[in-house]
């Protein structure tokens, strides 16, 4: 499970994440949103060990991440919002080297490799560098990473980003499936139909805190609003989309 | 092997298979724009730059071989072989240790701050080995002939000491000045110790060239004086001296001096700096820079340049520098190098006494500083950003040359007034110094053609390669040289007579025009082909 109690984390002057309190049980998939510049990235980076919290506190799998990084690291998977690869690597030697830094033997590693692959389709392209791969390819590596070890929590940012629609399709029902299996899934998205589609419960964080929390259907109900997507605008304070197309419109006529 | 490193609180399969996958990237990693366009494996761009080092190695043999005492022969070679990996440290690998690109994929990864701070150096240390074994191990070879078989292995075991004390010093100050000045100021600072320590380290490359230059090497030997110790060069040389059983108090004080070094060195490399190592990568990573708006620099290069892919350039170069840690540490690393040239020529011109000096090594700074630059200017981290200048309908031959233009142009031209003025103190004949200035410049504009001719690229548009740096600087620097004395020639047989100064300005000028015409042949040819790397 992933919990954080009052996690906040400053740049300078500038606090990125406040007093963050969250839950995510195992077996749950908790949509996590908010606009650019919210905090998801932050808590993320938190959660995932990479940088460390001004203040508060954050367990993924039992694990504290600031006292125990590597116990957390070892349970996680995680898919950044960029594919961040070694572009020269191939793909199967890049989930070699994930493979190694999680000490899987090499008999399991190939196996799995081979597996995650093909079932992704990149049997055929495993051999060729990254450097040649489709943004939907290099998401697919990533996204194989991520399983390679079998990690009890997930942590996904933008994990359909590039994907076909086939493999999008597979990769969400891949996601329910895992979390039947008891996994713990923190699922960060600006495709608001998928996070309600897929997630079991939302976050929805802006300005570093945590403004709404319940499922699809409680947080439209709290806004009064008809859709997810209309109930994030509201809770986000963007005023009405319409309006601040056509200023746009507008300001592109002018200049 | 396993044993030690788990011991040290590595973890070996982790260790291991980072390193190969380092040395991977480093084999694979692009060759740039030309390599990208000729297919080119940058393998053979690393044994190139290898042979050249190699190269090098055996000159430095040979100028050993002729020096008659064994102490100042190992101090020399030493002494290059400290240079050299300094230089490469410097120049090229200065922010492997300290860079969090590579975090972002490994971050979250269960790898110990020990094991990956550990894998770094790994990757660093076979460079710096790689280097000090092509320019030593020559050396090592003529020891062995003429000084037997216990100065020969003695230099072997100096040479790696000596290498890898280098490089553990220049990783432990990086990794120390993170933690000391904090990351929010590390890029500033980082530049400001670049700079001081190039100035260090270039100013022994001086003194030992000075002082092998002055000597007639058969009988050049060095005093037995205890303020020796005072240069670590000494230090590592004592290792041949004791090998051979010729060793005195001197000899034993600097052996002991270097072990106790190396300890400290390894202390520190296995102490908190390691330990807090991922700690400082995440905090270079989340910290976001202290990028500073540009004030009305816009406005100012409206002024120099009209085109828009000029301004762009322009632009592009002032804000990398602000912000590029990289780029900026590239670009303060050739400052002392000129500088010292120019303390130098100064200097001679002191001797002269207002006569005309003797400027070669000015003359080599002249003809360095743009070309060098202009080495700088094309590697970035931040090379994928330039498929701005394949999607939009910019001219991708006017870029290469804006990026030239503005060398000269904010560099070249900046320089030369800069040692007009310093050397205007000196020098009695102000029309000579003119002279003198008129001819440098146009020959720096030359080799800057020359070397977009040869080799045209984008700004900022090809990846970082590990020793490309160092060989570019290397070769310039001897191409320079070269140039830098036969121009003094020039000018000084030319002076005398203004019908020939004239025409040689002429010739410079026409030849500048001419390979003007051909560079823009050819850049349109080749920007046409010239493909995003990203």
């Amino acid at each position: 499970m992933i919990l954080t109690e009052k996690l906040s984390r400053s740049y300078g002057n500038k606090q990125a994440l406040i007093d963050l309190d969250l839950r995510v049980e195992p077996g749950e998939i908790l949509g996590f949103l908010g606009p650019n510049g919210a905090g998801k990235s932050t808590t993320v980076k938190i959660l995932t060990g990479m940088i460390r919290p001004s203040s508060g506190r954050a367990l993924v799998a039992g694990y504290d991440v600031v006292e125990q990084p590597l116990e957390v690291k070892r349970r996680i998977g995680y898919v950044p919002e960029t594919a961040a690869l070694y572009d020269v690597l191939t793909a199967a030697e890049y989930l070699e080297l994930v493979a190694c830094l999680h000490h899987l033997d090499a008999k399991t590693a190939a196996a799995r490799r081979e597996e995650l692959l093909g079932l992704f389709g990149l049997g055929d392209a495993q051999h060729k560098r990254m450097s040649e791969y489709s943004k939907g390819m290099r998401q697919k590596v990533v996204i194989a990473a991520a399983l390679l070890h079998r990690p009890e929590v997930l942590i996904l940012d933008e994990p359909f980003d590039g994907l076909d629609a086939n493999t999008a399709a597979v990769a969400k029902e891949l996601l329910k499936r895992l979390a039947d299996q008891g996994r713990t899934i923190l699922f960060c998205s600006h495709i608001l139909e998928v996070v309600e589609r897929v997630c079991s419960r939302i976050v929805i964080i802006n300005e570093g805190r945590k403004i709404a929390e319940g499922t699809a259907a409680e947080i439209c109900a709290a806004t009064g609003a008809a859709t997810l997507e209309e109930a994030f605008s509201r809770l986000t304070g963007v005023r009405d989309v319409g309006l601040v197309a056509a200023d746009v419109l507008s300001a592109l006529d002018r200049t | 092997m396993r044993r030690l490193l788990s011991a040290l609180g590595v973890d070996y399969a982790q260790w291991r298979a980072l390193t190969i996958a380092s040395l991977k990237l480093d084999v694979r990693s692009g060759g740039g724009a030309a390599a990208a366009l000729s297919n080119q494996r940058s393998g053979g761009g690393i044994l190139g730059r290898m042979s050249g080092f190699a190269l090098l190695g055996v000159f430095v043999a040979i100028a050993a071989a002729f020096i008659g005492d064994r102490f100042a022969a190992s101090m020399v070679v030493l002494s290059y072989v400290t240079i050299m990996v300094a230089t490469a440290m410097l120049v090229d690998l200065n922010v492997v240790i300290l860079s969090p690109t590579d975090y972002g994929v490994l971050g979250p990864q269960p790898i110990s701050s020990r094991t990956y701070f550990a894998a770094k150096l790994t990757n660093i240390l076979v460079y710096t080995l790689a280097l000090a074994t092509l320019v030593g191990l020559p050396t090592v070879v003529v020891f062995l002939v003429k000084h037997g078989l216990a100065s020969g292995l003695a230099g072997i075991v100096a040479l790696y000491a000596c290498a890898v004390t280098v490089t553990f010093a220049i990783v432990a100050g990086y990794a120390r000045l993170a933690r000391a000045v904090g990351v929010r100021r590390l890029r500033t600072a980082l530049s400001w110790v670049q700079l001081a320590v190039s100035f260090v380290f270039y100013g022994a490359f001086f003194f030992v060239s000075e002082i092998v230059g002055r000597s007639v090497l058969a009988n050049f030997t060095l005093p037995r004086s205890p303020w020796l110790l005072l240069y670590p060069g000494t230090w590592f040389a004592s290792y041949a001296e004791l090998a051979a059983g010729a060793g005195d108090w001197l000899h034993v004080a600097g052996v002991l001096a270097s072990l106790a070094l190396m300890a400290l060195l390894v202390g520190a490399m296995r102490g908190r700096l390691s330990l807090e190592y991922v700690e400082q990568l995440g905090m270079l990573m989340a910290g976001g820079g202290d990028a500073r708006a540009p004030r009305a620099a816009r406005y100012r290069f409206r002024l120099w340049f009209r085109a828009g892919e000029a301004r762009a350039v322009a632009i592009l170069v002032r804000s990398q520098f602000r912000n590029d840690m990289r780029f900026r540490m590239g670009v303060l690393a050739i400052i002392p190098l000129t500088v010292i040239y120019l303390l130098m020529g100064v200097s001679d011109a002191r001797e002269a006494g207002g006569a005309r000096p003797d400027l070669s090594l000015v003359s080599v700074a002249i003809l360095l500083f743009p070309t060098m630059l202009r080495a700088n200017l094309a590697a970035s981290d931040a090379f994928r950003a330039s498929w701005i200048y394949f999607a939009t309908p910019a001219d991708r031959a006017r870029l290469i040359r804006s990026a030239r233009d503005i060398l000269a142009v904010f560099f070249l031209l900046p320089y030369l007034a800069l040692v007009g003025v310093t050397l205007s103190f000196f020098v009695d004949d102000p029309l000579w110094l003119l002279a003198y200035l008129v001819t440098a410049g146009l020959m720096s504009n030359l080799m800057l053609l020359l070397a977009t001719l040869l080799n045209p690229e984008l700004p900022f548009a090809r990846p970082h390669e590990k020793m490309q740096e160092t060989s570019r600087v290397i070769f310039v620097m001897i191409v320079a040289g070269l140039a830098g004395i036969l121009l003094m020639r020039f000018v000084d047989r030319l002076y005398g007579n203004p019908l020939a100064l004239a025409t040689v300005f002429g010739a410079l000028i026409a030849a500048s025009v001419l390979i003007g015409r051909l560079t823009r042949t050819r850049i349109e040819r080749q920007a046409a082909q010239l493909e995003f790397l990203g």
